[in-house]
């Protein structure tokens, strides 16, 4: 998702007069000069200043120009839905695997991508299978990663090889 | 003694299978275009958390070792460089191999590369420990300023505009600011929340930046690679030998550039490679045969760029000032695993350091044959399916970003950190200043104010030791000079 130099400029200009005066309301104590809020003040008054270079150089130099402020670059619809595949299946993990387990959501992850991407759905499942099987062995019974078990945990004990 | 025992703890069958394991997954990695080398690293972290330290760095070294050479067989064989440190020299080994000489520009090319490499890493293994006694004497002022020069080379080296580049930079520092602040303990930029008290994790914030953002990246649109060339490896070190013979000062120029300039902070493999191409085109009695596909200018290119690695590895151990993005990384790693960098460590855990220089002088000459093994196996590297490869790499993030802080809020943070990753790359902000930025600022915040502290709050003391005030000036003035030099510019076009 390209953006027009100006939207970065001003994001970044607000970012880091944001971050000074969050800097500002952190306390300080007597006998140090220089305190918690010191080096965040350098960044955010760092950030605002290249935040309003990048303005100056997209109005003066034309740089960083992006017709209709922005641009995406990739294959259309299908590159957007791509990118919220792989958004969607990391957001789907994380609200879900607590609940059901690896064991479960890692399958029905690895299928839906490689079939997004490969549209051969043995292949999906074949991958869904082996995937899960070898990063659950790897993290889960060698490096001892407490992967979740959600509700397969009654059946831990005949699901670790 | 200590280099048996060094030695000695790399001849542990768990440590020979790590490295024999990172050695085929960098190859592998480093061959496929569009993946990065610090991707390949940035995924191999999570696993090397569970490790002991010896096998953990070994591997990681070898692993970029590997991945640096492997990025010139695309290079070679479809145009695109596997790792921007082959894109020096891609142009001219994709034209032999157009000619039918693939096998010439792979093989010089292996040889090359892993010549390069042990001369980078006998820099390593000579030069650190004596740069490391000299710094034993450096007081805080002259690791803040070591932290700056980082920190403004990063800038200065990355491919984007300045502003841009700061603004990575500031992004960087603002992650490495969440959680305590190392003064009062002050709670910054936490907003309330328990899980970044304790500071954003190194680790998913790493794969979120370097290996997430990849993912997103393939979904808006898969690499498209064109039709690989011919090339027949039965005849791939055939006249190889005479040419390395032939070119072994351009070599040895090449590798000694590339130590030196992978040395500089901020420098990587990459620029290194373009310097010594340029000097070997500029040095060369075959000037004219450059540019038309001539092994004169893939050799001592490719020599740097390996040489590089070993370079970057000097200041990354002996003061934790990273090269590059790799070695940040490393340098990650290295405090991950106990080994804090600095000149201490050469005295306190030598057995350990050594052994992991020595893993990666190793890693350079066993590249040879197991280079020859993925040029062999290109073809097939190069079938596996980019949507099965991608799938398990999101699969792998998201188990490595939640194995190493055992929370799903690692997770979270590993989406964050990859949807800011993907929108930084696709606007021209660099990726490698963040990364710095996260591993230098805290160095940079406690040097800054222990100094403060020892100088009464008097700057002046800043410049007053000879050290010290060198690099405060390099740093000073890698800052003023472009500026000036814009500014005369400027004048003189109006005049």
């Amino acid at each position: 998702m390209k953006l027009d130099d100006l939207i970065n400029g001003v994001v970044f200009l607000v970012l880091g007069i944001g971050i000074v005066a969050y800097a500002q309301s952190l306390p300080t104590m007597a006998q140090i000069e220089y305190g918690p809020g010191f080096l965040p003040s350098i960044v955010g008054t760092g950030m605002a200043l290249a935040g309003a270079a990048l303005i100056i150089a997209r109005i003066w130099k034309n740089v960083g120009i992006v017709d209709g402020w922005f641009a995406f670059n990739g294959n259309g619809l299908r590159g957007l839905l791509g990118v919220g595949i792989f958004l969607a299946a990391i957001v789907f993990y994380i609200l879900t695997a607590d609940t059901f387990g690896f064991l479960i959501v890692a399958p029905i992850l690895l299928f839906v991508i490689v079939y997004w991407f490969e549209r051969r759905w043995k292949l999906a499942i074949t991958v869904s299978i082996v995937g899960t099987f070898l990063l659950h062995t790897f993290f889960y019974q060698i490096m001892k990663a407490p992967l979740p078990w959600g509700i397969l945990i009654e059946y831990s004990g005949a699901l670790t090889w | 003694m200590v280099a048996y025992d060094s030695l000695m703890l790399l001849l542990e069958p768990t440590t020979l299978a790590v490295i024999l394991g990172c050695a085929v997954y960098g190859l592998v990695v480093g061959a496929i275009p569009g993946f990065t080398a610090t991707m390949a690293v940035a995924l191999l972290v999570p696993m090397t958390y569970f490790l002991d330290p010896v096998p953990a760095l070994a591997g990681i070294v070898t692993l970029a070792a590997m991945a640096i050479f492997a990025g010139d067989i695309p290079g070679a064989l479809l145009r695109m460089p596997g790792t921007p440190a082959s894109a020096a020299y891609a142009n001219e080994s994709y034209l032999m191999a157009k000619r039918g000489e693939a096998e010439t520009a792979l093989g010089v090319g292996l040889v090359a590369s892993a010549l390069g490499g042990v001369f980078g890493a006998l820099m390593l293994i000579f030069a650190a420990p004596m740069l490391a006694e000299i710094s034993l004497n450096f007081s805080s002022f002259e690791y803040f300023w070591l932290a700056c020069l980082g920190l403004v080379a990063a800038i200065a080296a990355s491919n984007s505009t300045p502003a841009k580049g700061a603004i990575s930079l500031f992004i960087g520092l603002t992650i490495g600011m969440v959680g305590l602040d190392p003064v009062m303990g002050q709670q910054r930029f936490t907003f309330g929340n328990i899980n970044l008290i304790g500071g954003l994790a190194f680790i998913p914030v790493l794969i979120g930046l370097f290996a997430v953002s990849e993912a997103f990246r393939f979904g808006a649109k898969p690499v498209e690679r064109p039709d690989i060339l011919p090339m027949s490896p039965k005849s791939l070190f055939v006249g190889v030998f005479s040419h390395v013979r032939r070119l072994k000062w351009p070599v040895l120029r090449g590798s000694g550039i590339g130590a030196v300039v992978g040395a500089i902070p901020g420098a990587g493999a990459d620029i290194a490679a373009y310097i010594s191409y340029a000097v070997a085109r500029r040095s060369s009695p075959r000037k004219a045969e450059f540019g038309t596909g001539t092994v004169d200018g893939i050799a001592p290119a490719t020599a740097a760029n390996n040489a590089a690695v070993g370079g970057a590895l000097i200041p990354a151990t002996v003061f934790g000032i990273p090269g590059d993005s790799l070695t940040a990384v490393i340098i990650g790693v290295l405090y991950m695993k106990g080994l804090n960098p600095g000149p201490t460590v050469f005295i306190m855990q030598p057995t350990l350091l050594y052994a992991i220089f020595i893993a990666f002088l190793i890693a350079n000459i066993v590249m040879v044959p197991l280079g020859f093994g993925a040029i062999v196996l290109f073809r097939r590297i190069l079938s596996a399916p980019p949507g099965v490869v991608m799938a398990l790499v999101t699969l792998a993030c998201i188990v490595g970003a939640f194995a190493v802080e055992n929370t799903t809020f690692a997770i979270l943070v590993m989406l964050a950190a990859g949807l800011l990753g993907f929108y930084l790359e696709e606007n021209d902000f660099p990726l490698a200043p963040v990364i710095l930025g996260i591993v230098l600022g805290p160095i940079l915040e406690s040097t800054f104010l222990a100094s403060l502290a020892k100088s009464q709050g008097s700057f002046i003391e800043f410049f007053s030791r000879p050290i010290a005030g060198s690099l405060g000036a390099i740093t000073i003035a890698i800052i003023v000079v472009p500026l000036l030099y814009s500014t005369l510019k400027r004048r003189r076009r109006k005049i």
